[in-house]
């Protein structure tokens, strides 16, 4: 994919070129020169560059562009259906020799920590089978959803949290490049809102772009796909003084005008609330525990609003015990 | 007489929105009068399209004898071994006959596979017609395999209102056209159950009717929704809100909505409300484990606890008089749902080319494309020729 899309036209092709991955950069160069890999296991928060690193290494193995295309195969556990269609696929790709003389495939598994432990086991299986032509590089958010055996069979790199100064300079380059001027407001408020995943920071980057050349704070809140802070603070508020229909209202605005998830809004609001100096220490304290029960039943629910409505209540008969 | 039947289209061109699907059949329709046959028909869409008329207007057009085998009916898989091993003897009136498999998606695999067997092999002598509801859940490859799929779409809510709109002319009843909107967007595009609500209501037992101050037909034949939101949200008879529900005939999780709709306009002590949304999110833990487990008695913990455990809270009767609203978010997300499914499908293409996920493509690329169209940019006509599919596509379903 070309280069209208920025994640992809600044994606760094090569291990260098990775923004802040020291450590990790120079194990995985120590695999390409020596020219065996074994199979790998990527851990670390979104947008820390996992997929980057995969690609580039496939591209500094390979050398050719055309060889990547051949050799090397990405697949997303959150998007296939289950294991039997990610083990067909695995199948189809493996059985052919690896092209143009290079020692092996590559086969990139990423969200690898949505499979069902079941379905770990039956991957781990799948591994051993094809482990003669094939290396598999695993990726997930959190090691500790890998099972054991996969995670001994595997050689674990741990990708930590880009700090801010790191991916404010990439905004920085890229704006620059582009011809798009940014206050620094607005690129604290792009970093808020993407939650130093560098990636979302740069697709947040680029919708703004489009809206208008020179960007500000309140421009990034007003497109970002997460609500501002100011509408959450006011939903709580409502609820919290009494209006529960008004605190409703605002909730289904979030979530069905502005698009944003049960999983955001919920971790905005902690965000809000436990920053807040508008609460006593005590009602905090309550507070925190309620959200921390309806984050849990959002997971296990098919009703997110439902979910919030009842956290909305809660907060309500806070305010109302006043 | 249920309205679904009597005005039930005899002929294909009765069949409404489905023209792309119509002209299929008739291609089709061609090919048995040629006895060029090979291939059964497979009618698939979502439930109240049309597809069963279609099957039924087909044997009326091709003169032949429609013997019909509903799936989800008792040992369906021998019936329809007996019914095709037997189509060697002549019929008895000498006719030619059309097999119709309804909703064969209640078929068990083994049954399908076998059943495929036997239909390849007669599909030359004896046309066939399969209807399903999801093309891909639970249709073995072996009946994709032997078919050629039609598929029909949902119907927008303007044709359903049309269509209700010309019933309740030739029933000579008298509803606005906000009630018949409002049943129609409800329908999601299943057209025979708005026609089942618009007799329902107009034969007394939704009570919708009352928001225009008119009552036709007899009141209790049915008890209705808003009876239920009475027994759970006034009264204090919370073991009778149980019983309402149950006899109800409606999904438990369309009359959740429309519980947590109305509760906060009754509910006015925070503590009772607290405890009845408490009620109700532990009501949608059961719905996620119903259908998670595929064990559907666990809706009734759902059940009881959206109405015996939301009406229990109670602390005082609510006073006063207020109206009962219609469910905000399913009139808000009715319109939407087959272009958001049509979206996940474009994100899917595109997640392939981003190296990410399809759910980040929605979350974080779409925004990009949706501000991309408003300035008629450049990245829209990329990603079109990318992905192969056209402009005005995308447009219509990114926006």
């Amino acid at each position: 994919m070309g280069y209208e899309l920025w994640v992809e036209k600044y994606r760094p092709k090569r291990l260098d070129d990775m923004v802040d991955q020291g450590e990790v950069v120079e194990a995985l160069k120590g695999f390409v020169k020596s020219g065996s890999i074994p199979h790998l296991l990527f851990a670390g928060p979104p947008g820390t560059g996992k997929t980057t690193a995969a690609l580039a290494l496939a591209n500094e193995i390979y050398g050719q562009e055309d060889l990547v295309q051949v050799n090397y195969l990405e697949l997303n556990a959150s998007d296939e259906r289950g294991i039997e269609t990610i083990r067909t696929k695995i199948k189809d790709f493996a059985k052919t020799a690896p092209a143009g003389g290079v020692p092996y495939k590559i086969i990139h598994l990423d969200e690898a920590d949505h499979l069902t432990p079941q379905a770990q086991h039956a991957l781990r299986r799948i591994m051993e089978m094809y482990s003669s032509t094939t290396r598999f590089i695993l990726a997930c958010n959190y090691s500790s959803r890998i099972i054991e055996p996969i995670q001994s069979r595997t050689a674990a790199f741990r990708f930590l949290p880009l700090p801010e100064s790191a991916i404010k300079e990439r905004l920085r380059y890229i704006a620059e490049n582009e011809g798009v001027s940014v206050t620094d407001e607005g690129l604290d408020a792009i970093v808020y809102v993407s939650e130093g995943d560098l990636r979302r920071a740069i697709n947040t980057l680029q919708t703004v772009a489009v809206v208008r050349k020179e960007i500000d704070k309140d421009l990034v809140f007003k497109m970002a796909g997460l609500a501002r802070p100011e509408k959450v603070e006011r939903m709580i508020k409502a609820a919290y003084n009494g209006n529960f229909l008004e605190a409703r209202e605002i909730l289904r605005e979030l979530m069905l005008e502005d698009g944003v998830s049960g999983e955001d809004l919920i971790k905005q609001i902690y965000r809000e609330i436990s920053t807040s100096d508008e609460f006593p220490d005590s009602e905090k304290a309550k507070l925190i525990s309620y959200i921390g029960e309806v984050d849990f039943r959002l997971a296990l629910g098919l009703h997110p609003d439902v979910q919030l409505g009842f956290l909305l209540a809660q907060i309500l008969e806070l305010g109302s015990a006043r | 007489m249920l309205w679904t039947e009597k005005y039930r289209p005899k002929k294909l061109d009765e069949i409404i929105g489905q023209t792309s699907a119509v002209k299929e059949i008739r291609d089709w329709i061609e090919e048995v009068k040629e006895k060029k046959v090979k291939k059964a028909l497979l009618l698939y869409g979502p439930p109240g399209t049309g597809k069963t008329s279609a099957a039924h207007a087909i044997a009326s057009e091709l003169d032949f004898d429609a013997i019909e085998v509903n799936a989800s009916e008792v040992a369906a898989g021998e019936k329809l071994k007996s019914v095709i091993s037997n189509l060697g003897a002549p019929s008895l009136f000498g006719r030619d006959r059309l097999i119709i498999i309804d909703e064969a998606d209640a078929l068990s695999s083994s049954e399908a596979r076998e059943i495929a067997r036997l239909a390849e092999k007669l599909v030359s002598i004896c046309p066939i017609v399969i209807t399903v509801n999801d093309m891909y859940k639970n249709v073995p490859p072996e009946i994709r395999r032997i078919s050629k799929p039609v598929k029909f779409n949902r119907l927008r809510w303007t044709t359903i209102r049309s269509v209700l709109a010309s019933i309740a002319r030739s029933e000579g009843v008298n509803v606005t056209m906000e009630v018949l909107k409002e049943i129609a967007v409800n329908a999601s595009g299943d057209l025979r159950a708005a026609i089942n609500d618009l007799q329902a209501i107009c034969q007394g037992s939704m009570d919708l009717i009352s928001e225009i101050g008119e009552r036709i037909g007899q009141r209790d034949v049915e008890k209705g929704i808003f009876d239920l939101l009475k027994a759970v949200l006034i009264s204090g008879k919370c073991g009778y809100s149980k019983v309402v529900l149950r006899s109800l005939n409606q999904n438990p999780r369309f009359v959740f909505r429309w519980i947590e709709e109305n509760l906060p306009l009754f509910y006015k002590d925070p503590k009772a409300l607290r405890k009845a949304y408490d009620a109700l999110s532990r009501a949608d833990l059961f719905f996620k484990r119903a259908s998670e487990t595929g064990k559907m008695g666990l809706l009734t913990y759902s059940i009881d606890l959206m109405t015996f455990g939301v009406c229990s809270t109670k602390t005082e009767k609510p006073r006063g008089w207020v109206k009962f609203r219609f469910p905000d978010i399913i009139r808000r997300r009715s319109a939407t749902k087959e272009v958001r499914k049509e979206a996940k499908e474009i994100a899917m293409m595109l997640a392939k080319k981003l190296h990410i996920s399809s759910s980040q493509v929605i979350e974080e690329i779409f925004p990009i494309i949706r501000e991309d169209i408003k300035r008629e940019g450049k990245i829209l006509g990329y990603i079109s020729h990318e992905i192969g599919i056209s402009k005005d596509r995308i447009k219509e379903i990114i926006s």
